[in-house]
């Protein structure tokens, strides 16, 4: 069979345009953040997005589902997911950093299925980072302020004590 | 002439002053035992150098107070009584009063400040103050990470304020002197509910920690059925109620009641918001059995009428502008009447997130929201606002000079009103009410003008003012970190203001000029 140069060029965009619908396919949906899903809702409602943060408070499993709230710095959205997708997460608090995760799933503007809040139904949690303990730090100068002024209240009352003896003599 | 305040004045408020804020100082070892019980230790060192703080100002205030009253006492022989069971005057009562709510404000701010979740001591104040004046804006950083000690802080700071930093003082560390009723006119509560003021004060807290025990108990079940764990779950029964009953409007989380994701959790913070919004006159009589007194009395009635008012215009307005919220029923009464209510309350939860409200909802459901929020709940309660008795007041005045018109020259027009008990309407309860009205509108003002010049459009101007100054909390985006420091200061004035209902403020305000310029 003789290959023309039309046949080339015509074979040439076929494969460009299968590379392109690949490389969207292996990407998976749009990482969206907090600030772009507030200013815009309407844009994402009913689109399928992925999200990234922290897992913040409590993992609230109710049946077969669950809900979870993440944290991508700025804002919290609450998340809805199958019971089995939440299992092993941890939730960050003020002792711990919860689970770094991407949650992939159907965002919705005003959930008609849960009384209109802004939430995304998600088909997939991963962790990207694990959660881990906070440090927490004294500062040595908060030490030192709570004996100082520790002192200064036992001055006052030996002071007020003193005073009233006297007045009493 | 004016003249100039004497020293003894000045002693008599600053020992008074001093009093409270040592029972302000007593109230945080309440946050200092809860760090202790969570292993907390930075918190419990916050909280532990704020009390010695407090601690080591109020003694010094007070020792310093008492050697001026002494020293002006040898001067004047007319001073025959000691400072301590000196009766202070209407004067004393309210400067008292003013000062004790700003000495708490900068002393509650000190720990939240400390905590480091506050990038300034104003924003640690602003936060103070919202909490103290039972407001519910918030300018706290990484809120999902604070400590449950500083969290129980917050939300405490609205059980304090919503009942009155002076009813605590009156309640448990004051004997009992005729001035305390001067102070407790000074924060806003006109009206005793027994004949005596401490009692009041007593059956205030009787009240509410009734309701602590019943909603915390409400909320920890439906959060445990919800997925939380018990502990948890109890916590934040425990700071929901407290920022419900007492129309604060704090949440643990971040997103406020959005967090829960849960209907249940919204009808009783829906009833509690309401409890909290009624008079405390009115609770006495339904825990007395006089239920009836619930459908008569005029608050009650023109609360139903407005709420219903206020939520068709924000109905309307959703429908309008296009929200999805105005779609369904459910939709509308858990975003639209639910924010409703909390802002009619003054509470301030909220189930939409702040920049939604600001961008997705229509000017005219804006306008609805800001009618609600500007009128407020009832008198002698833990709301802010207009409040529903001079409403009423003044809408019967209306109605008095209607009949005026139209009944003969001759005719006696005699109106009354249900308060309790029937009440003639008289030409100085209408001007009370009026001058009310008029300064919480001139207060609507001067915040939505400081907003414009700041760069804000005029009805998120006008809606973030009525929150701040009607102590209510919803946010339509304006109030965060990084609004001018200017702006900040003009909320905190206008949700001080708003909570002590002028009276204190405007005496404050005289006693200082009286500094300067007296004779």
């Amino acid at each position: 069979m003789r290959i023309t140069l039309k046949t080339l060029t015509v074979l040439f965009f076929l494969s460009a345009a299968l590379a392109v619908s690949c490389r969207g396919a292996c990407a998976g949906p749009e990482t969206v953040s907090s600030s772009a899903l507030f200013s815009d809702p309407g844009l994402y409602d009913g689109r399928t997005i992925s999200f990234e943060g922290e897992i913040i408070g409590d993992i609230m499993k109710r049946g077969r589902y669950a809900w979870i709230n993440v944290n991508d710095g700025r804002s919290a959205i609450g998340v809805f997911t199958a019971a089995e997708n939440v299992a092993g997460l941890s939730a960050g608090g003020y002792k711990r950093q919860g689970d770094i995760v991407r949650v992939s799933g159907e965002f919705h503007r005003a959930c008609p299925g849960h009384g209109g809040d802004m939430d995304i139904h998600a088909g997939s949690v991963t962790v990207i980072i694990k959660s881990a303990a906070r440090e927490e730090a004294i500062c040595p100068a908060a030490r030192r302020m709570a004996v100082l002024l520790a002192g200064a209240i036992c001055l006052l009352l030996i002071s007020m004590l003193y005073g009233r003896l006297r007045k009493k003599r | 002439m004016i003249l100039r305040p004497r020293a003894e004045d000045i002693a008599i408020i600053g020992y008074h002053l001093s009093k409270i804020i040592l029972g302000l100082g007593l109230t945080m070892l309440l946050p200092l035992g809860c760090s202790f019980l969570c292993g907390e230790r930075g918190p419990f060192f916050d909280f532990l150098i704020t009390i010695e703080i407090i601690f080591v100002s109020g003694l010094f205030m007070m020792q310093v107070c008492r050697a001026a009253y002494e020293s002006g006492k040898k001067k004047a022989p007319a001073y025959e009584k000691s400072i301590a069971s000196l009766d202070p005057n209407w004067m004393h009562g309210m400067i008292m009063v003013a000062l004790s709510w700003l000495a708490a404000m900068i002393l509650g701010a000190i720990p939240l400040w400390l905590s480091g979740h506050w990038i300034s001591f104003l924003d640690a104040c602003f936060e103070s103050m919202s909490g103290f004046a039972t407001t519910g804006l918030s300018l706290a950083q990484d809120l999902d990470h604070l400590s449950l000690t500083h969290n129980l802080w917050r939300h405490l700071t609205m059980f304090i304020g919503g009942q009155g930093i002076v009813v605590v003082a009156l309640s448990f560390f004051v004997k009992g002197f005729s001035g305390a009723f001067r102070m407790y006119v000074g924060e806003a509560r006109d009206e005793r509910v027994l004949p005596n003021v401490i009692n009041t004060a007593r059956f205030i807290w009787g009240v509410s920690f009734t309701y602590l025990a019943l909603g915390t108990a409400a909320l920890w079940a439906v959060g445990m059925k919800n997925g939380m764990e018990p502990g948890r779950a109890l916590f934040h029964g425990a700071c929901i109620f407290m920022a419900a009953f007492d129309t604060g409007g704090f949440a643990p989380q971040s997103q406020n009641m959005l967090y829960y994701h849960n209907y249940g959790m919204e009808i009783i913070t829906a009833v509690l918001m309401v409890l909290g919004a009624i008079n405390f006159r009115l609770h006495y009589h339904l825990w007395t059995g006089n239920r009836r007194e619930l459908l008569r009395n005029i608050e009650m009635r023109v609360l139903f009428i407005s709420v219903m008012i206020t939520f068709a215009v924000t109905a309307v307005g959703l429908k309008v502008g296009g929200s999805a919220y105005a779609s369904g029923a459910p939709l509308l009464l858990r975003k639209g009447f639910y924010q409703l209510l909390s802002g009619h309350t003054g509470t301030g939860f909220m189930t939409v997130c702040a920049e939604q409200i600001g961008k997705e909802w229509s000017d005219l459901a804006l306008v609805g929201m800001i009618c609600a929020m500007a009128l407020g709940g009832a008198v002698s309660s833990t709301t802010g606002g207009i409040k529903m008795l001079r409403i009423g007041i003044i809408a019967e005045a209306f109605v008095q000079d209607i009949k005026k018109v139209i009944f003969p020259s001759r005719a006696m027009v005699e109106q009354k009103f249900h308060h309790i008990k029937e009440v003639f309407l008289e030409d100085k309860t209408v001007r009370a009410a009026l001058m009310v009205t008029l300064a919480y509108i001139i207060l609507y003002g001067i915040g939505t003008l400081a907003g414009m010049l700041c760069g804000f459009g005029f009805i998120p101007s006008l809606f973030e003012s009525t929150s701040a100054a009607a102590n209510v909390g919803l946010s339509c985006g304006i109030t965060s970190v990084g609004m001018p420091a200017a702006l900040k200061v003009v909320y905190i004035f206008q949700m001080w203001a708003g909570r002590l209902e002028f009276i204190a403020v405007f005496t404050l305000a005289g006693f200082l000029l009286a500094a300067i310029k007296g004779k």
